[in-house]
């Protein structure tokens, strides 16, 4: 709700605030996850049983 | 409209039960709303409660600042709530033995790569420095993105939208990327999650399991320990 207080910034520059929360948010979460998946576990098959 | 009315709502607005009221609703109403979409991610309840509010505020004519006020008792809890990750973490400690190397690895990649994605897309786009540095600390959790946001120069509020936002779109998406990816790891999924989407980001991990949720508890933790140091360092580089 916060963003109430930011209208001003947001209009002037929506481009760049949409572009850098969607494109960082995305690398973030894709290259934690491929290194999270891609090192090698002790027990890889542990987590399967509670797999979302 | 008597102007006795006026005051009564003044009053009303400006106690602490009408911003937990409003609040609490919102959410209530944003996961009714999820089962009626049989539990789509699109459908976030923090994002519903978002729009529900804020359409209230607008309609009631009550501004930000007093609904903040009225609110404060909530952003209190904030803090020990997300101290409260700490139980799933703890009941599921035994996972986490033996592969502190890859997660500070992970971890230390995904936070260095969301700060400086977030800081270089926002200049190349053509945003001021300001804007760049309250997207910077937008992965961890809300009050430490504030107070990282103040120190490099950033907006905090706009900082604490921002990493609000971020977590619903990490809420609304991994399902897609992970079902892309193939996938199909608890651990990873709950990590990837908390350190992408700081709490929202847990909390949706938890929703699906608890050893989901207590590697997200985890990534929170340790994300709030490592994105400083990465964001005042750019901030260091790229001074005002």
């Amino acid at each position: 709700v916060g963003v109430m207080s930011n209208f001003d910034v947001l209009r002037a520059q929506w481009v760049p605030i949409l572009v850098g929360l969607v494109g960082s948010t995305l690398v973030c979460l894709v290259a934690t996850a491929c290194l999270m998946h891609k090192l090698p576990h002790p027990n890889p098959d542990e987590g399967r049983a509670n797999q979302p | 409209v008597k102007l006795n009315d006026f005051t009564v709502w003044n009053g009303l607005v400006r106690s602490p039960a009408f911003g937990i009221t409003v609040t609490v609703a919102s959410y209530l109403a944003g996961r009714a709303i999820q089962k009626v979409f049989r539990g789509s991610s699109l459908a976030n309840p923090v994002l519903i409660a978002i729009l529900l509010v804020a359409g209230f505020l607008n309609i009631t004519g009550t501004s930000y600042q007093t609904y903040y006020e009225s609110t404060q008792l909530l952003s209190f809890l904030l803090g020990p709530a997300t101290v409260a990750f700490a139980i799933p973490l703890i009941k599921n400690i035994e996972h986490v033995k033996g592969r502190l190397w890859r997660i500070l690895l992970a971890l230390t990649a995904g936070s260095l790569l969301s700060a400086v994605a977030g800081v270089g897309l926002v200049l190349m786009c053509g945003g001021s420095r300001a804007v760049a540095f309250s997207m910077a600390p937008k992965a961890v959790t809300t009050p430490i993105a504030i107070n990282i946001a103040q120190a490099a120069g950033g907006i905090p509020s706009l900082s604490a939208a921002l990493a609000i936002t971020g977590g619903i779109l990490v809420a609304i998406s991994i399902n897609w990327i992970f079902n892309l990816a193939g996938i199909r790891d608890a651990r990873t999924y709950g990590f990837a999650a908390g350190t992408a989407g700081s709490g929202i980001g847990a909390a949706h991990a938890l929703s699906f399991c608890e050893l989901a949720g207590a590697f997200g508890a985890l990534a929170v933790g340790i994300n709030g320990l490592v994105t400083p140091l990465i964001v005042l360092t750019l901030a260091h580089i790229w001074p005002v």
